[in-house]
């Protein structure tokens, strides 16, 4: 049986605001309504003819042929821009309706911002409600800014990055992504400055049947530091719901970036994100994730090391329960010299969910002495659920060195009686056992979010452990 | 009653669709699926039974092109693979089948079996033409209750060539040791794929592939481990290691896990590198010529899997090696 504290917890993730928009794009996806984005957010006509590219290669696409099914995800259902009907980009979270500014107190963001963090993001549907940086990063340079702001203010420096880590001729919901695109974050740090506390952005898909597109652009230039956090969660409702965002992130030279994400989407949302890094010389990009929600997620954020010393870590914690499909990995492609890389990934499932890594390692033929190590491995808690390991090694020079181990299996039987026969109730017990397997993925994020995440865990197995 | 259908692993698409493609995809895409019914019954039992057709079509189609020999073995063996071969293994034996050397542009054979319940039987498959061009081959093989299968799998190459291999742990308490070693050199494109299906309970499998790319040679191996939700108390263990040694040359290890149950133990791992000059270093400053010492560290390298090959055929592995190494100088960039 779930406690009171995680009933609270999953009622406020579960539990829509009113309704509260103030346009809504007809169902369905056309040319009118991608032109319809762009007017109402008043875009240059070089991206109002980006949107239009990717629409036409989103429209002669096909759907992906592997991973989980998509059968269900209905593009015709879909209402692909809904604006709340709140201020956009409040300052103070007192400019942020009532019933808005709840959902994002119970989960913390307003007092994590205050005690932990050097700025805070709020994205509504389509539109982003509030957004503020403390003003000693500003002075120093930073640009926080939601993307929309951005393209205002910054249009130069957007434009040469936008879509040029993730063409929109990726695939087909890269290319949807592009076409119907708003909200998101864009961050730029100066060269030289270092962000010692994360920067977050939230967001909440609240409308029914509707899509979220943020896009996030984060340039850190020669020799900064930044960690940025994305949280996600929506309510649950009986008809599909639709995430395609897309996270473009530009290592500079010398610079390092942590993306640390929890998403915990509900279980009607296909999320279908696309992440990529560049990395120059002697960048170092790391990749902190947990996909807890969603019903089917497919996920496989990708770091490109162009520069030679280029780094990349990717360490992340897939959980699937009943009818979830949790379809991710990582991708590295390693083309500059020296290059290093580390992927981590931990999954569980149970109570049917089906959770599959799925990697590509790529060394290029010029890439000198690479070196790579991969480590996978998933517990299944019961005979209902599946794992998959479905790792891709490409290497095109023989001074790489490349090591890649996976391990499936049960919580042993061991393990358990030696928790027992001291006392320890079995499910708390399991729940130990579970927080020490997926501690190498909790410990790299900040401590409320380690705690977050342990307790989202805890909820989802509490109640159904016999 | 008839074991659950085994649905193909459901990979082809991404291995093919991201640039790693086999060098045998375009002729896939001419092939076509003949019938099942030009099979002898028996073999149309067999393949069908577990649904051993399915898979990509190059596999189907090798399966379905050629006459079928049908024949039961009860003691050790030895067979030219002239046709395609269908063993019943019914008695404790090693059958030794020998590929032919490859005519055609892509000449492929297959070879099915079916190890009875408790039979033990080693399969040692073994070249013609050993070092030069090799025909093709598929591989399907159903392992009865209590019954073993440790299948010796040799490549030596410099032309394109492929193994495929399936084997289905259909009984309980069913096990398979299938070894994979090859050496590809020259322009060789090879293509080695493994895959075991456990079906039945208690079910045991080690996937072992070391394979060493010189000069130009192109490899890709495929361990494929699946355990269907039947198969509780199965282990399954795969390991595929591969040294690159030309600077064109490329390696890519695919090792897959598809687990349907959780009482199992499942692992798997996958190493490339290049020689450790150190270790070779270490016996040229004690006097050893240069090529001697790059035999002598290839052969330790695949010693793992030889030692598990009939002596005469160990030796005759590490003859090859040491001759080609000594005939074409130091392979490599």
């Amino acid at each position: 049986m779930q406690s009171k504290e995680h009933i609270a917890l999953q009622q406020v993730l579960d539990a829509p605001s009113t309704k509260r928009y103030r346009f809504k794009a007809p169902e369905g996806l056309t040319e009118e309504t991608v032109r319809l984005i762009s007017e109402s957010k008043e875009e240059p006509s070089w991206m109002l003819e980006l949107r239009r590219k990717a629409l036409a290669e989103f429209l002669r696409k096909p759907m992906p042929d592997w991973g989980p099914s998509l059968e269900l995800l209905d593009l015709e259902r879909i209402s692909y821009f809904v604006r709340p009907d709140a201020k956009p980009n409040a300052g103070n979270w007192d400019e942020v309706p009532e019933d808005i500014k709840r959902v994002y107190d119970r989960l913390g963001i307003p007092r994590a911002e205050q005690e932990a963090l050097a700025g805070a993001g709020a994205q509504f549907d389509s539109d982003v409600v509030y957004h503020s940086l403390k003003k000693k990063w500003e002075d120093l340079g930073v640009v926080f800014l939601d993307m929309d702001v951005a393209l205002k203010r910054h249009e130069d420096l957007v434009r040469r990055h936008f879509n040029r880590c993730v063409p929109y001729t990726d695939h087909k919901f890269a290319a949807l992504h592009f076409a119907v695109w708003s909200g998101g974050t864009f961050i730029y740090v100066p060269k030289g400055v270092k962000v010692p506390l994360p920067l977050q952005a939230y967001f909440r898909m609240n409308t029914m049947k509707m899509g979220q597109f943020e896009h996030t652009l984060i340039v850190v230039d020669e020799g900064a530091q930044l960690h940025y956090i994305e949280g996600c969660s929506a309510p649950q409702y009986a008809a599909s719901s639709l995430h395609a965002g897309c996270v473009e992130i530009f290592v500079g030279k010398g610079a390092r970036v942590r993306y640390s994400s929890v998403e915990n989407w509900s279980r009607n949302t296909f999320n279908l994100n696309t992440k990529r890094a560049l990395v120059k010389d002697d960048g170092v990009i790391e990749w902190v994730g947990g996909n807890l929600g969603s019903g089917v997620t497919m996920l496989y954020p990708s770091s490109i090391l162009l520069g030679d010393n280029a780094t990349s870590d990717h360490t992340s914690i897939a959980f699937a329960a009943r009818s979830q499909n949790q379809d991710v990995g990582a991708k590295v492609f390693m083309l500059g010299k020296d290059n290093a890389a580390t992927i981590r990934s931990k999954s569980i499932s149970m109570e049917g969910g089906i959770t599959s890594y799925r990697g590509i390692v790529r060394v290029g033929k010029n890439a000198e002495h690479a070196s790579l190590n991969v480590q996978c491995d998933a517990l299944m808690m019961d005979s209902r659920s599946e794992s998959n390991t479905y790792p891709i090694m490409d290497i095109q020079n023989n001074t790489a060195t490349i090591t890649h181990e996976a391990t499936v299996g049960k919580i042993s039987d061991e393990e358990i009686f030696f928790l027992t026969s001291r006392g320890i109730p079995k499910d708390q017990a399991v729940q130990m056992i579970v927080a020490g397997f997926i501690e190498p993925v909790v410990k790299e994020l900040p401590l409320e979010y380690a705690v977050e995440l342990n307790r989202l865990i805890a909820m989802e197995m509490e109640g159904s452990l016999g | 009653m008839r074991p659950a259908v085994i649905p193909q692993i459901r990979t082809p698409s991404l291995v093919y669709g991201i640039g790693v493609r086999s060098p045998f995809f375009a002729l896939e895409e001419r092939l076509s699926l003949p019938a099942l019914e030009r099979l002898p019954p028996r073999v149309a039992r067999l393949l069908d039974r577990h649904n051993l057709l399915s898979g990509i079509k190059l596999e189907a189609s090798v399966l379905t092109a050629q006459p079928y020999e049908e024949k039961s073995v009860e003691a050790d063996a030895a067979f030219m693979l002239d046709a395609s071969l269908c063993l019943t293994i019914a008695k404790d034996a090693t059958v030794t089948v020998t590929v032919p050397r490859a005519g055609k542009e892509w000449d492929a054979h297959s070879l099915l079996l079916e190890i009875l319940p408790g039979v033990k039987a080693d399969l040692v498959l073994r070249d013609e033409n050993p070092g030069g061009g090799t025909a093709g081959l598929v591989v399907k093989a159903v392992v009865g209750k209590g019954a073993s299968l440790t299948m010796n799998d040799l490549l030596i190459t410099d032309a394109d060539t492929f193994r495929r291999t399936t084997i289905v742990l259909a009984g309980e308490d069913s096990g398979v040791l299938p070894n994979h070693a090859f050496f590809a050199y020259g322009k060789a494109k090879v293509d080695v794929r493994s895959q075991v299906v456990h079906a039945g309970a208690a079910s045991a499998s080690d996937i072992r592939i070391r394979g060493i790319a010189a000069q130009e040679a192109e490899v890709i191996t495929q361990g494929d481990i699946r355990i269907e939700p039947a198969a509780a108390g199965a282990n399954g263990y795969q390991h595929e290691d591969l040294i690159m040694l030309g600077k064109k040359s490329v390696a890519r290890p695919i090792p897959n896990l598809e687990i349907g149950n959780h009482e199992v133990r499942c692992t798997h791992g996958a190493t490339v590198a290049n020689i450790d000059e150190d270790t070779l270093f270490f016996l040229t400053s004690r006097g050893i010529p240069r090529e001697k010492a790059l035999s002598v560290v290839l052969a330790s390298f695949l010693s793992p899997l030889l030692t598990l090959f009939p002596a005469a055929e160990g030796e005759h592995i590490r003859d090859s090696i040491a001759a080609l190494i000594a005939e074409r100088g130091m392979i490599g960039g």
